[in-house]
C-alpha cells in the first residue's frame, strides 16, 4: 500500500509538472509514461516468467495503426474503444506467435521474435492498405465527454491515467493465481506441473500479457504523436524496451519504471550533450549485465536498506482467520492401492532405464524406494508423477488409469512432489513458494485466504516467521528443504513422492520430518514414496523397503529383512559380500 | 606415514545453492591408495570435484604437496599433477575417436604414448573408433589412460567400477593394482567394498556430504561402519549375518 | 553471390554458438566497425587497400575478443539469453560509436577490386561479386578445415560437445571462446569488405543482414556448420528469385519468418547435424 501511495504521488507530481512546464515539458513526460506501460508488460514476461521477446515493438506498431484506423472509421468518441481494440488485438496475435514458441529453446525464441519484427518492419509496415501512400496515419481529434484528448493537457491526463491502471494491473496479475504461475514457470516448469500448473498455457497468457500492454502503449503513442507513422517503430525499439527491462531489474515495477522513463525522457530532455547521451543505453546494459545483474531495482533494494525506514509489515497470517481445512481430495481407504505401477518399462536411449518394474503403494503406507544409482528410482518416481510419459506398463492413481496423463493433471488428482533438486521458485520466499503449491487447491482461492493456509503449512514444519520474507535461495539449504516439504504439505494431497527428501537436514529436523510424514500416514491416510540414500532416515520411516537394481525390482519387505537380505548386502558392498 | 601429498581440509559445496558437501578434511600420503566408500549421492563425486576444482561452487582448502590449489582453476591443478578421471562417459567426448583424444591431451609427447599403449593395448587396437561407441568399461580405461598421459602426482579416480561387467571389472582392477606398484597415489570414490578390499591402504566412509569414519577397510568392516553408512543399520549393533 | 557472405557470417555465428553458447547479435557489428576502419585507412588517409583490409581485419577481430574478454565471459553461467541481450548492448554501442567517429551518412565504398569479371549475355558479374563468391567459399573452406584438423578446432569440437569433460581433460574453456570470439570478428570483417562495395554502406548496414544470418544459422540447427552454409546458400537464391519475380517490399523478411516458424515447428532442433 506504501508503494502504491508512494505512486500514486509521483505520477501526480510528474503530471502536475508537466502541465505547468510548457507543451515540451508535457510531451516529454507523456512519451516517458508510454514507454513505462510498454515496458511493464515485457516486464512481467521477462522478469515474472523468464521468457524472451524481440517484437514487443512490432505489437506497439500494430496496435497504435488499427487504432487510429478504428478512430478514423468512427470518430473521436470511439477512442477507448479503440484502445481497448488495440490492446485485445495485440495479446491475441501476441499469444498466437507465442503458440510455436513453446516448443523451442530460448536462442531460437530470441531468433524467432526477433525474425517477426523484422518481418512485421519490412512486410506488414509497407503494405499500403495498412499505413497508406506516406507510410505515416494521422489521427483525428479525439474528443471524449467535452475534454479535448489531443491537447497536450488531455494527453498527458489520459496516459497518465493509463499508467495508473497499468499499474494497477501488475499488481492484480501478481496477486492472481497466474502471476504466481508465472514464477513457478520460470523457476522451473516442471516443478510448477508438479502443483497442477498448466505450463503451455500459462506461457501463452504471460505473452498474451505483455502484448496487451504494448498494445495499450501502441494506442496511447498514437494519441500522444497524433497518428502512426513507420518510421516510429523500427525493430530496434524492441531491443530498446528489452534493454529496458533488463536495466530495470527483475522484481519490483520500480528499477523498470524508472529505466523507462529516463530512456525516453533523457534524449529529449538532454539533446544538447548530443551523441553522449545515445551511448547510455548501450552501456547502461552491458554494465548492468556484466558486472551488476540486479538492475536498477538492486540498488533501490540497498538504497532503501539504508534509508531509516521502518520495514514493511509482513502481512500477519492472524490478521486473516485460517480457513476451516477443507476437505482434501478422497484419501484412499486404508489398504486400497493408491499408486499401482505394473510392469513398467522406459528406455533411454537403448539403455533400460526401468525394466519391467512394479510398485504398489496404500493409503496409510510409506513405502522406501533404494537401490544404487542408476538404478531407475528417480525414473520410476518421474513415471508415476507424470514427468516422465513416454513408456510402457500401466500407472494407475486411485484405481484410475493415467499413463497418458500429464503431470499437471495428475497434481490435481491429488498428487504431490519433492524434487532431488531446485524444487523451489528460489528467487521468491517461502510464503510465495507454499501459495504457487496451493495452485491447485480447491476454492476458496483468494489472496488472503490462500496466504493464511501458506503459512499455516509453514508452521506446521516450524519454518522461523522471521525467514518468510527472505528469498528462499538466502536460506540454508536445511531450511530450504524444509520449506520445499511444507510446499508438499500445503495440500491435503493424498499420495506423496518424496526425492530425497533429507539432503541438508540435521538430525533434528529429520525427526520432524519422520514426525509430520508419520502424521499424514496415520491422521490422513496419505500414501508415500521416499527415495533416500540416507537409509538410517530411510529404514526409521519406512514401513516396506523396495530394493531397485537396473531399472528391476529385486527384492521388497520390512526394513529389517531388507538389511540383512543376503542380495541386497552384495548390490551395495560388491561381488564379494562381506563374510 | 610419509608426510601428506595431497591435503584438503573444511572442504563445502555443490552445485546448485545446496550444499552436496560439508566440512570434508582428508589427505593422502605418496604412494598412498585411499577409498572414499559409500551409497550413491552420498557425496563421493561432488567431493572429487571440489578437490579437482570442477565444482561450480566451493569452499576449503586443497594442497598437492605444500602448494595451495584451492584458488586455481582445474587446468593448473592438472598441470600440477592433481588430475581427475571422472566416470569414462561423463569426461570422453562421444564422437571423438581414441586417437583424437590423445592429440587434445598430448599432441608432442610421444614417447610417453608409446609407453601408454604397451600398458593400455586398446589404445592401439581402438585408435580410429569413436569413444561413443565402445563400451562402459573400454570406455572407463580410454579414460584412466588420458589421465595417466597428464603425469600425475595423483590420481583422483571416480567410480572406476560404474556400470561394467565382472570381466571389464576385473581388467580395470588389473590396471589399478599395475598404478599402485609404480607408486601412483590414488583417491578411489567406489562403492564396491571388494575393490576396497584388494587395492586400498586406507578409507574414509562418506554418508550425506559429511566423512563419516576413516581407517583400514579391515577396520571399517570390523566395526560395523559400513553397515551404518550403506544399509542403515546403527552402528556397534551386531547384525546377524555380519 | 551473397549468398556465399551470409554463409561465411552464419558460419561464425554458429562457431561462436559451439563454443560458447551465446548467439552473438554483436558479430555484424564487428565487421561493419573493421570496414570503418578500413576507410579511414585506405581511402580517407590513403594508405592503400593491403594497409586497411589488414587494419580492418585486426581491429573486427580484437574487438571481439575483447568483448568476450570483458563482458561474455562474465556470463558463461548466467541463465541462457542473458549474454545474448549483452550482446545486443554491444551491437548498440558499436553502432553509437561509429556513428560518433564517421556519422551515419551513407558513402560510397569503391571495390576491391575494380572492373567487371565477364559478362554471360544480359548479365555482368562484377569483380566485386566475384570476389564475395570466392571470399565466401574460401571461407569455408578455412573454417572446415580447422575445425576438423587443426588442434584448435579439435579442443572447439571437444568443448562444444561436453565442456565438463574437455576441462577434465585440460582445456581452458576461456581461451577456446576467446579464440573463437577473435576468429568469428575476423570473418564477419571479412564479409563487411566484400559486401560492403555490393550495397549502400552505412552504419548500420551489417544490421540488415542479421535477419538472414540469424535464419540461416537457426534453420541449420545452431551448432551445425555445414546446415548454416547450406541454408545461407539457399537464402542467397531465393532472395535473388523474389528480387526478380517481385517488388513487394519485405516478402523476403515474410518469409525467412515463417521458414524458420515452420522449420522449428517441425524439427526444433533444426536441420542439420549437430557435430559439424
Amino acid at each position: 500500500m506504501r508503494q502504491a501511495a508512494l505512486a500514486a504521488v509521483v505520477l501526480v507530481g510528474l503530471t502536475v509538472f508537466g502541465l505547468s512546464g510548457g507543451e515540451f515539458n508535457s510531451f516529454v513526460i507523456s512519451l516517458g509514461l508510454v514507454y513505462v506501460v510498454a515496458a511493464l508488460g515485457l516486464h512481467l514476461l521477462v522478469s515474472d516468467a523468464g521468457e524472451l521477446s524481440l517484437a514487443q515493438g512490432m505489437f506497439l506498431a500494430i496496435a497504435a495503426f488499427v487504432s487510429v484506423h478504428l478512430v478514423r472509421a468512427m470518430g473521436g468518441a470511439a477512442f477507448p474503444l479503440a484502445v481497448l481494440a488495440a490492446t485485445t488485438l495485440a495479446a491475441l496475435v501476441s499469444g498466437l506467435v507465442a503458440l510455436p514458441l513453446l516448443r523451442m529453446s530460448g536462442p531460437a525464441v530470441a531468433v524467432t521474435t526477433y525474425l517477426f519484427a523484422v518481418a512485421g518492419d519490412a512486410f506488414l509496415l509497407h503494405q499500403e492498405w495498412f499505413v497508406l501512400e506516406a507510410g505515416a496515419l494521422a489521427m483525428p481529434r479525439v474528443e471524449l465527454l467535452g475534454l479535448d484528448l489531443s491537447s497536450p493537457e488531455g494527453q498527458l491526463l489520459t496516459i497518465a491515467a493509463s499508467v495508473a491502471i497499468a499499474a494497477l494491473a501488475v499488481i492484480a496479475v501478481r496477486r492472481a493465481r497466474f502471476g504466481r504461475a508465472l514464477l513457478a514457470v520460470r523457476e522451473n516448469p516442471a516443478v510448477a506441473e508438479a502443483v497442477g500448473i498448466d505450463v503451455r498455457l500459462v506461457r501463452i497468457g504471460a505473452y498474451m500479457v505483455a502484448g496487451a500492454f504494448a498494445g495499450f502503449a501502441g494506442a496511447l503513442w498514437a494519441l500522444l504523436l497524433g497518428g502512426a507513422s513507420v518510421s516510429s517503430f523500427p525493430p530496434a525499439l524492441s531491443l530498446l524496451l528489452l534493454s529496458v527491462v533488463v536495466i530495470g531489474g527483475r522484481g519490483s515495477q520500480w528499477g523498470v519504471a524508472i529505466a523507462a522513463f529516463a530512456f525516453a525522457v533523457v534524449p529529449e530532455w538532454f539533446s544538447g550533450l548530443g551523441t553522449l547521451v545515445e551511448y547510455l543505453a548501450p552501456i547502461g546494459l552491458i554494465a548492468t549485465l556484466a558486472f551488476y545483474n540486479g538492475g536498477l531495482n538492486q540498488q533501490l533494494r540497498d538504497l532503501a536498506r539504508r534509508l531509516p525506514l521502518p520495514p514493511p509489515q509482513p502481512a500477519s497470517a492472524a490478521a486473516v482467520a485460517a480457513p476451516a481445512e477443507p476437505a482434501g481430495a478422497p484419501a484412499a481407504a486404508a489398504g486400497e492401492p493408491a499408486v499401482a505401477v505394473e510392469s513398467a518399462t522406459v528406455t533411454f536411449g537403448g539403455v533400460r532405464a526401468v525394466d519391467d518394474a512394479a510398485i504398489s503403494v496404500r493409503g496409510g503406507e510409506i513405502v522406501g524406494l533404494i537401490g544404487p544409482n542408476g538404478a531407475g528410482k528417480t525414473t520410476l518416481l518421474n513415471l508415476i508423477s507424470g514427468r516422465q510419459r513416454r513408456g510402457e506398463g500401466s500407472v494407475s492413481l486411485f484405481g484410475r488409469e493415467v499413463a497418458r496423463t500429464t503431470a499437471h493433471r495428475r497434481a490435481r488428482l491429488g498428487l504431490r512432489r519433492s524434487f532431488q533438486h531446485g524444487g523451489l521458485a528460489m528467487d521468491e520466499t517461502p510464503v510465495t513458494n507454499a501459495m504457487i503449491a496451493l495452485h491447485a487447491a480447491p476454492a476458496p482461492r483468494r489472496y488472503e485466504h490462500l496466504r493464511a493456509r501458506a503459512e499455516g503449512a509453514l508452521d506446521a514444519l516450524e519454518v522461523p516467521a522471521a525467514v518468510r520474507a527472505t528469498p528462499v535461495r538466502e536460506l540454508p539449504s536445511g531450511q530450504r528443504r524444509l520449506v520445499e516439504i511444507a510446499c508438499m504439505l500445503a495440500t491435503d494431497a493424498p499420495v506423496l513422492l518424496l526425492d530425497e527428501p533429507t539432503t541438508g537436514l540435521s538430525g533434528e529436523e529429520v525427526d520432524r520430518l519422520i514426525g509430520v510424514l508419520r502424521e499424514r500416514r496415520d491422521r490422513h491416510g496419505a500414501a508415500t514414496v521416499v527415495v533416500a540414500h540416507d537409509l538410517r532416515f530411510l529404514m526409521e520411516v519406512a514401513d516396506r523397503v523396495v530394493v531397485m537394481s537396473e531399472g528391476a525390482v529385486i527384492a521388497e519387505g520390512s526394513p529389517q529383512r531388507i538389511q540383512s537380505d543376503e542380495q541386497v548386502r552384495r548390490l551395495y558392498f560388491g561381488q564379494a559380500a562381506l563374510a | 606415514m610419509s608426510a601428506p601429498l595431497l591435503s584438503a581440509s573444511g572442504l563445502g559445496g555443490g552445485y546448485g545453492a545446496d550444499d552436496a558437501i560439508r566440512d570434508v578434511s582428508l589427505h593422502v600420503a605418496e604412494h598412498e591408495v585411499v577409498f572414499l566408500l559409500g551409497p550413491n549421492g552420498a557425496g563421493k563425486t561432488t567431493l572429487l570435484r571440489a578437490l579437482s576444482g570442477t565444482l561450480p561452487r566451493c569452499s576449503g582448502t586443497v594442497a598437492l604437496g605444500c602448494e595451495a590449489l584451492e584458488s586455481r582453476g582445474p587446468h593448473i591443478r592438472a598441470r600440477r599433477g592433481l588430475v581427475h578421471v571422472a566416470e569414462g562417459r561423463s569426461t570422453l567426448i562421444p564422437s571423438f575417436t581414441v586417437r583424437e583424444h590423445l592429440d587434445l591431451v598430448a599432441r608432442n609427447a610421444t614417447e610417453l604414448r608409446s609407453r601408454l599403449t604397451e600398458r593400455f593395448p586398446l589404445l592401439r587396437e581402438r585408435q580410429g573408433q569413436q569413444v561413443g561407441t565402445m563400451s562402459g568399461g573400454q570406455q572407463q580405461l580410454v579414460a584412466l589412460a588420458l589421465g595417466l598421459l597428464a603425469e600425475p602426482r595423483c590420481l583422483l579416480i571416480d567410480e572406476p567400477s560404474a556400470g561394467l561387467s565382472p570381466v571389464m571389472v576385473e581388467e580395470v582392477l588389473a590396471v589399478l593394482e599395475g598404478l599402485r606398484a609404480d607408486g601412483v597415489a590414488m583417491l578411489i570414490a567406489e562403492q564396491r567394498v571388494d575393490l576396497a578390499l584388494a587395492l586400498a591402504n586406507r578409507a574414509y566412509t562418506v554418508e550425506a556430504g559429511r566423512i563419516q569414519a576413516e581407517g583400514t577397510v579391515d577396520e571399517l568392516v570390523a566395526g560395523g561402519e559400513l553397515d551404518a553408512t550403506y544399509l542403515g543399520v546403527a552402528p556397534r549393533v551386531e547384525v546377524a549375518d555380519a | 553471390m551473397t549468398g556465399a557472405v551470409y554463409g561465411m557470417a552464419a558460419l561464425a555465428l554458429v562457431l561462436v554458438y559451439k563454443g560458447s553458447r551465446v548467439i552473438n547479435l554483436a558479430q555484424g557489428d564487428f565487421g561493419m566497425f573493421g570496414v570503418f576502419v578500413f576507410y579511414a585507412v585506405a581511402i580517407s588517409s590513403g594508405l592503400g587497400k593491403v594497409p586497411g583490409i589488414a587494419a580492418a581485419l585486426i581491429t573486427a577481430a580484437l574487438l571481439a575478443a575483447l568483448v568476450e574478454r570483458l563482458v561474455i565471459s562474465r556470463l558463461r553461467d548466467a541463465p541462457g539469453g542473458v549474454a545474448m541481450v549483452a550482446t545486443l548492448g554491444v551491437a548498440t554501442l558499436l553502432q553509437v560509436a561509429a556513428t560518433d567517429i564517421w556519422s551515419a551518412e551513407a558513402r560510397y565504398l569503391p571495390p576491391l577490386i575494380e572492373g567487371n569479371a565477364f559478362n554471360i549475355g544480359l548479365v555482368v558479374v562484377s569483380n566485386s561479386q566475384l570476389l564475395a563468391l570466392g571470399t565466401g567459399a574460401v571461407v569455408a573452406v578455412a573454417v572446415g578445415l580447422m575445425y576438423r584438423f587443426t588442434p584448435f578446432g579439435l579442443k572447439v569440437r571437444a568443448v562444444a560437445q561436453n565442456p565438463y569433460g574437455a576441462s577434465l581433460l585440460g582445456v581452458d574453456e576461456r581461451w577456446v571462446s576467446i579464440g573463437l570470439w577473435a576468429v568469428g570478428g575476423l570473418i564477419a570483417g571479412l564479409a563487411g569488405l566484400v559486401i560492403a562495395p555490393l550495397v549502400t554502406f552505412q552504419v548500420a548496414f551489417m544490421l540488415l543482414l542479421l535477419a538472414r544470418v540469424l535464419t540461416a544459422a537457426v534453420v541449420g540447427g545452431l551448432t551445425s556448420l555445414v546446415g548454416a552454409f547450406l541454408a545461407a546458400l539457399v537464402l542467397g537464391v531465393v532472395e535473388q528469385a523474389i528480387a526478380i519475380k517481385t517488388s513487394e517490399p519485405g516478402l523476403l523478411e515474410l518469409v525467412l519468418f515463417l521458414l524458420v516458424l515452420v522449420v522449428l515447428t517441425l524439427r526444433p532442433q533444426g536441420l542439420g547435424r549437430t557435430e559439424y
